[in-house]
């Protein structure tokens, strides 16, 4: 029964989540409306889990000053500051003035803000050094992506329209580009994509796929 | 498969009890928000609404004096309008199509049914024919043979394999893929001996990761070698768990990469930073945006539906492959309705259109 | 000249960092104007919010965060600047716990701008966890989403909000998405189920894939990164006097994004030849 609850239940839950796309009475929109807050609701709790396995995973190593403890402490510092200002002002949301306090706004305009935009920032340099590293006219196929990819970046931008006599043209072929063979090799990987993910969906819902419990 | 039977009716039986406890729950109280009840059911009421009387309702000022009690059959114009009015949500009496629709339902609605049905059919089909013995051929991926090899490099090196379910929830498909090959990949590092670190974006990831990857070792007769700790949750947010991961890779280097699951913007800094470290680069997600960079950086990259067919490659077990033949079929009937489809729209014929639009033609 | 190849088809990453950090800085530095056209996809969306009328609504979910600002935060002003000179009903929302900061502020200085009044022209619900279920339950109804809003006063009893329950109740839903939660499972769970006319402005790495979605009609409208930005800030301030426009932070970008797509194109151009006249000799 151990196994067995859990795939009977997922089997039923899924049909009745399936169901839903095609019921639209508020009966059972009710039901599966409840369904939806306990899912959000899970998902809010589970993170409690992961703050537990944060310090779990970091505080053994910061006391037994293991390999690279002091980057553990300085995340489990942060962990900790954050947590406090948000707790302790927490409260202030709740009011009608509404204003996050200004230690919590501090961290995130002066640390978070800066820190998430360098590492977005980052990829704007690996995609040179992996476009120069990695496109190379080998072969047909790859000599087409070089050409596809040069065609698009340059006709992107201001630039690429702006060349006299070509540019119009470069712009319409940029976006015959993007419109034609780009749409149907996307179309045909979503396509492939939904049916693998219909079939995976199918296999869990119906039992047949149970490593996800602890192998057969 | 009788006493399967009979436990899904008893849950079902369950759920319908919850059901009409969620009926209950769903009555409107009299101090509610919620709208008149209304019948927007077409086969119910003939009269449409018209949209001169919901333009109307919509400038005016709205009435305060609308009583929120149930109402057997309120005229579908002037009901509507009162919804509108007073904000609830238009509550449908139709149990089959769309919520939208007054004058029918779209036939996209039964063609998916029918889809869905017949390839979950296929699948116990399939299944039961493997399990009386039928071979099923599944062609040769090179990507997910690698991921064996890459396992062996990284026993030889001495040196942890790295595995990275993606940054999305737990109710993403791709995701769901990803924790069921790592079950598998789990059952072959045991049998290795090797080491495993996996790296989650997302807390309940984590937790189902640690029961997944401790169920593999178990399988594997190496229940001991597990050890929790290998399996971290970073961060929840992206560029975080991106920069943990890195860290990860520069300090623990990692002899073998694996990225299964859904990616975003940091897939090309991981992939960079692993082709930094040399290690053996294996990926595999759906999201069409990150391909390409996967394609640049990692050795070898499963595409789309490939992600989905992995664990059934890995563990060669009769009732995924067979499954997997299912979905071919699937696959099949719909790259037919599409030639199909555009032969006739090419002629002017929309029946293919039709029968799979779920709104209703001219709308 | 055969080793001088191959050691530029091996050289250091970090030189090509360097190279990329020059095209980026120096464009900042001394600014300059090229013009631009305006694609068929942001001209639909321009002309569908136009076609808007005072007191419509509008749902905006605003998912975007620190990373995406450049590309996202201007079009998501010019949006704003759009339906308020139109007098539209905002109702703004978001699933990305890293929004509110960001898009709060922006909502409330623009909204003063054209004195628009919390509750009766405007709002912001917040944000709200559960990714692609809560997008499901907002399609069901937004009130029992988000009970209250922001401010914390309860969402039904905001004027704004009149006769705006279920998402479909909207006039449009307009996306601003960097990623997941946004355009593709709004697309999914709700146009595709409610069939509410839907615009999307996305960084230009997810342009490509909702231009299947724009043309079947899914979206009206599609701006994609920095030049879908700079497209629609040319268009909504076509007839603002320059004096009056706010700053254009896209229009203003798109010469630094001309230099980096010409450093990469420079690059690619290079490594291939010196590739050829190695004839594939070693490389990294």
């Amino acid at each position: 029964m151990k196994r067995t609850l859990p795939i009977l239940i997922t089997f039923v839950i899924g049909v009745i989540m399936v169901g839903e796309f095609f019921i639209p009475h508020w009966r059972y929109r009710a039901l599966t409306g409840e369904l939806l807050e306990w899912g959000i609701i899970l998902t809010a709790g589970a993170f409690i889990l992961g703050l537990v396995n944060l310090i779990q995973v970091h505080l053994p190593t910061v006391v037994e000053r293991g390999t690279d403890w002091g980057y553990k402490a300085v995340l489990l510092v942060s962990l900790a500051v954050t947590l406090a200002m948000g707790f302790s002002n927490g409260k202030q949301r709740l009011d009608s003035g509404m204003e996050v306090s200004f230690s919590y706004k501090w961290i995130f305009d002066y640390v978070y803000v800066p820190l998430s935009a360098t590492m977005f920032a980052l990829l704007a340099f690996y995609i040179a050094s992996a476009g120069f590293r990695a496109f190379r006219a080998r072969n047909a196929e790859a000599t087409l992506l070089l050409v596809a990819a040069a065609l698009v970046m340059f006709a992107s931008v201001p630039i690429g329209e702006g060349v006299p006599v070509i540019g119009e043209y470069l712009v319409a072929l940029k976006d015959w580009t993007l419109d034609v063979p780009n749409n149907a090799a996307r179309r045909a990987i979503f396509i492939g994509a939904a049916l693998g993910a219909i079939s995976t969906g199918l296999r869990v819902i119906l039992g047949l796929e149970r490593s996800h419990l602890g192998g057969d | 498969m009788r006493a399967f039977a009979l436990r899904a009716l008893g849950l079902l039986v369950l759920l319908l009890a919850l059901l009409v406890c969620g009926v209950v729950a769903a009555q409107p109280a009299s101090d509610d928000d919620s709208a008149a009840s209304d019948d927007d059911s077409a086969s119910d009421d003939d009269s449409a609404a018209s949209d001169d009387d919901s333009a109307g309702d919509d400038d005016s000022a709205p009435s305060k004096d609308i009583a929120s009690t149930e109402s057997a059959e309120v005229d579908a114009v002037t009901g509507e309008a009162e919804a509108a009015e007073e904000g609830g949500a238009v509550r449908s009496e139709q149990w089959f199509g769309s919520a939208d629709t007054e004058e029918g339902v779209p036939w996209g609605y039964f063609t998916l049914l029918l889809l869905i049905l017949t390839t979950g059919g296929l699948m116990l089909y399939f299944t039961k024919q493997a399990q009386a013995g039928k071979e099923m051929f599944i062609r040769r991926m090179p990507g997910i043979d690698a991921i064996e090899d890459g396992i062996g490099r990284a026993t030889e090196m001495g040196k942890p394999v790295l595995y990275v379910p993606g940054i999305d929830d737990l109710q993403d498909i791709q995701t769901i893929a990803s924790m069921l090959i790592l079950g598998q990949v789990s059952k072959t590092i045991a049998e290795y001996q090797c080491e495993l670190i996996v790296s989650c974006c997302v807390p309940i990831v984590r937790e189902v990761a640690d029961e997944v990857v401790r169920a593999g070792f178990y399988q594997a007769g190496y229940p001991d070698a597990f050890r929790p700790e290998e399996i971290r949750f970073i961060a929840a947010d992206q560029f975080a768990f991106c920069a943990g991961t890195n860290g990860i890779m520069l300090r623990e280097k990692p002899a073998t990469n694996i990225y299964l699951g859904r990616f975003f913007a940091e897939s090309l800094i991981l992939a960079e930073t692993g082709y930094l470290n040399r290690s053996i680069q294996i990926a595999g997600t759906a999201e069409a945006t990150q391909l390409p960079f996967f394609v640049a950086a990692c050795d070898y990259t499963l595409i789309g539906e490939e992600l989905f067919a992995v664990s059934a490659y890995l563990s060669r077990d009769p009732r995924l492959v067979s499954s997997l033949k299912a979905s071919d079929y699937l696959k099949v009937a719909i790259v037919t309705a599409l030639l199909v489809g555009t032969i006739l729209a090419s002629f002017g014929n929309t029946l293919m259109v039709d029968l799979f639009s779920l709104t209703l033609p001219g709308n | 000249m055969l080793d001088l190849l191959l050691r530029f088809q091996a050289m250091d990453r970090r030189w090509v960092f360097l190279g990329m950090a020059i095209s980026i800085v120096v464009p900042m530095l001394l600014p300059f104007n090229l013009p631009f056209k305006v694609d068929g996809r942001v001209q639909d969306l321009y002309d569908r919010v136009e076609a808007l009328e005072a007191g419509d609504a509008v749902y905006i979910s605003a998912d975007f965060d620190p990373g995406s600002r450049p590309e996202l935060e201007p079009f998501f002003r010019t949006h704003l600047h759009h339906l308020f000179r139109k007098d539209v009903r905002v109702v703004m929302g978001t699933l990305w716990p890293t929004a509110p900061p960001l898009v709060k502020p922006i909502l409330e200085e623009i909204a003063g701008e054209y004195d628009k009044e919390y509750g009766r022209d405007w709002t912001f619900l917040g944000y709200i966890d559960g990714r692609e279920l809560a997008i499901k339950s907002l399609g069901q109804s937004v009130r029992k989403t988000y009970p209250l809003d922001d401010r914390g006063n309860k969402t039904a009893d905001l004027p704004v909000m009149l006769g705006l329950d279920a998402i479909r109740d909207f006039d449009i839903l307009t996306s601003v998405s960097a990623g997941f939660p946004g355009t593709q499972a709004y697309v999914l769970q709700i146009q595709g189920q409610y069939n509410l006319e839907m615009a999307s402005a996305c960084t230009a790495v997810s342009a490509p894939d909702y231009i299947p979605y724009y043309q079947s009609g899914q979206l009206f409208g599609l701006s994609g990164g920095m030049p879908g930005s700079a497209q629609y800030e040319k268009l909504v301030y076509a007839d603002t006097p320059e004096e009056n426009r706010p700053r254009l932070a896209a229009t203003s970008g798109m010469n630094v994004l001309s230099v980096g797509h010409m450093y990469i194109i420079v690059l690619l151009f290079l490594g291939n030849l010196a590739f050829f006249l190695t004839r594939g000799g070693k490389e990294d």
